[in-house]
């Protein structure tokens, strides 16, 4: 308690590392941009070299300059170089304080604390970065947390936790980015081969679609596996911890209060291995790099992701992992908006094929184009309707006391479980076939880690679907008469912190 | 409590807006269709493109002249302690429950063309998106805003003595 303490009562500066950072960053920007010229142009290299000079004499003022103090109400940042600033973040808006660990803070043995508030304003970037040695890091962190959780956070060990294998770390490079990204790239790997076996000096083709496939997968999938590489998920108390990172360390932790929703992903070569992930909508986190959300769980076999689902996220369980699917008669409506679609297109792309004659004058190209343009007509029809058979089939809802779930996704699917509270506004719809039926459709705010996320419904029965927004009311309705009781009666108030504690 | 309507006066302000619209995309399909004939060349080899041209602007027409008064007829929307619940649509009917709770922000806007019939808009931000009471006459927006900005003090003043 006592370095605690300290840290309190003391104002301190980020570790020059900073500095080194902020120069390396600079460095490689403005040397990308110029390096092309050095040769012809020496005095180009000169120039750099004397911004270069300029701007870490900057960045070494600029951290001299910068203090960080933490008061009883907040952490306060203050600059005080050209441009002044005073910024107080009061430790009640703080979500989470991660900590990461780059190439140079392993090289200078320092830890980037980022702090993050609760505000869709701010959900992608930090509200403030803290790089410090990695001692006095620890000691901030445990103090922050102690001011935000009235608690201090403790740590998991190193035998605490769910762990994954290499071979599902593989397996979550592989396959858990869309199918329709791996089957493109499979449809390129299959052309690359076929025109290597049987076409005659067709090496540069063979050569172009590997750079495809190697563009378009195996580099984002290498970059996923280095990323969650030593995959670490643990619970204390209300507290997840997640850590994982092969060249950049990540760490973060987050009350289980701080989850607007679970959603489980199954992309369809997920399905085939039977295995699937879980994402997570947590808000105040910044993990939001390359539109990837928080994972509790990378691919495993679905009994593992249970396995997670019950140890981690107890809360977000309330049903056997299967909704109820979009009434037959769903498919009226779906059918009307499908047929108002191919009226437009239909008669569009078939008016085209008659007439392509005045367009293209190459008999070859003519005979392509008559040939492709109904082609591509029958592909959208039944593309069109294979949607709707398996829009009723598999889109899915279900509606609990405190949660709600609903599935989307035909290829990749997803069961987003989501709970009342964090519902931001509601909306219900349907249109002229819909309303004959009695059906209607749903879409969900949500504040989400990459901002505003809306989550929508197949059709269902207005009835069924007015149960969300009701629902929401009542427990808002619920929770806010609880607050007013405990305020009047402080017997009760002190019951009512007890519980919450 | 009763859901409310909006005011008669809302409809003349909608046929501006639409007639204005109307006239834009209008302008928009004819353009295309003569940069159309330019790249395409002779246009008498597609006769229907014009005629599809010409049933899109009637259509447009015809949809912007009934617009107003169905979404006239169908606006409803009503404020409790607890939600602000607005039922709205002309095809598809939507029904946006927004709680009180959740509202962070309370805007009254005007454009040029509700003010020039008295008329503003109130938007109302929560962190996961922003929903509007359209069409009301300048005061009634006021008296709505007031009445959400009370709604959400009393709902902060029961947040902070419970913290």
């Amino acid at each position: 308690m006592n370095e605690h303490s300290e840290a309190m009562n003391e104002r301190f500066r980020n570790s020059a590392t900073v500095v080194v950072k902020n120069v390396a960053t600079t460095a490689a920007i403005l040397l990308s941009m110029t390096i092309w010229f050095f040769i012809e142009q020496p005095q180009v290299a000169i120039g750099v070299i004397v911004v270069i000079a300029l701007l870490t004499a900057a960045f070494c003022w600029r951290w001299y300059r910068t203090l960080i103090e933490l008061t009883d109400e907040g952490m306060i940042i203050e600059r005080n170089t050209v441009f002044k600033l005073k910024r107080t973040i009061p430790y009640i808006k703080i979500a989470s304080i991660n900590a990461d660990r780059s190439v140079i803070d392993r090289i200078f043995g320092t830890v980037s604390l980022k702090v993050n508030i609760n505000t869709s304003t701010n959900v992608l970037a930090p509200e403030a970065v803290l790089t410090l040695k990695k001692e006095f890091a620890e000691t901030i962190r445990e103090t922050l947390s102690l001011r935000i959780f009235d608690r201090e956070v403790t740590e998991p060990g190193d035998d605490e936790g769910i762990t994954f294998s290499n071979t599902e770390l593989v397996l979550h490079g592989l396959f858990s980015m869309s199918s329709y990204q791996t089957l493109f790239a499979i449809a390129v790997l299959v052309y690359a081969v076929i025109v290597s076996l049987f076409a005659e000096g067709g090496l540069a083709g063979v050569l172009l679609a590997l750079f495809i496939v190697l563009t378009i997968h195996m580099v984002p999938a290498i970059m996923t596996m280095i990323r969650f590489h030593g995959f670490k998920v643990s619970r204390i108390g209300d507290t997840i911890h997640i850590k994982h990172g092969a060249v950049q360390n990540y760490k973060t932790s987050f009350e289980i209060s701080r989850i607007n929703a679970v959603r489980i992903r199954r992309t369809f070569f997920a399905r085939l291995l039977k295995s699937a992930y879980i994402e997570a909508e947590v808000v105040g986190i910044s993990a939001a790099k390359n539109d990837q959300r928080p994972l509790i769980c990378i691919l495993c076999k679905m009994s593992s992701v249970r396995n997670v689902m019950e140890t981690i996220v107890p809360e977000f369980i309330y049903v056997p992992y299967e909704t109820k699917k979009q009434p037959p008669a769903s498919k009226w409506p779906m059918l009307l908006n499908a047929a108002v679609v191919l009226a437009a297109i239909l008669p569009a792309l078939g008016y085209l094929s008659l007439n392509i004659d005045h367009i293209v004058y190459d008999t070859e190209w003519i005979a392509w184009a008559q040939t492709a343009i109904p082609t591509v007509m029958v592909i959208i029809t039944a593309g069109v309707l294979a949607g709707i058979y398996y829009s009723i089939k598999l889109r899915g809802f279900d509606i609990g006391d405190h949660m709600f779930t609903f599935s989307n996704g035909i290829l990749d699917r997803e069961t987003s479980i989501i709970s009342y509270g964090k519902v931001q506004i509601a909306e219900t719809g349907a249109g002229i076939m819909a309303r004959r039926l009695g059906l209607a459709k749903c879409n969900i705010s949500l504040l989400s880690t990459l901002g505003t996320k809306k989550i929508g419904s197949g059709y269902f029965t207005e009835e069924d679907l007015k149960r969300i927004p009701d629902r929401m009311l009542e427990l808002l309705e619920y929770e806010l008469s609880c607050k007013i009781l405990t305020q009047n009666d402080p017997k009760q108030k002190e019951a009512h912190s007890d519980a919450r504690v | 409590m009763e859901y409310k309507r909006l005011d008669p006066i809302s409809k003349r302000a909608m046929y501006l807006e639409n007639v204005i619209s109307a006239v834009i995309l209008s302008v928009i399909i004819a353009t295309a269709i003569i940069f159309s004939a330019e790249y395409i060349g002779d246009l008498s080899y597609f006769p229907l493109m014009e005629y599809a041209a010409i049933a899109m602007i009637a259509l447009i027409v015809l949809y912007h002249s009934i617009e107003p008064i169905v979404f006239y007829n169908r606006y409803r929307y009503i404020i409790t302690d607890d939600c602000i619940d607005v039922r709205r649509g002309v095809i598809i009917i939507r029904r946006t429950v927004v709680p009180i709770e959740r509202v962070h922000q309370v805007e009254v806007t005007r454009g040029p063309i509700l003010n020039a019939f008295g008329l503003a808009e109130v938007q109302v931000t929560t962190a996961g998106g922003v929903a509007k009471i359209q069409y009301q006459k300048l005061d009634e927006a006021e008296e709505v805003a007031e009445r959400l900005n009370a709604l959400i003090n009393r709902m902060v003043r029961v947040m902070r003595n419970d913290e």
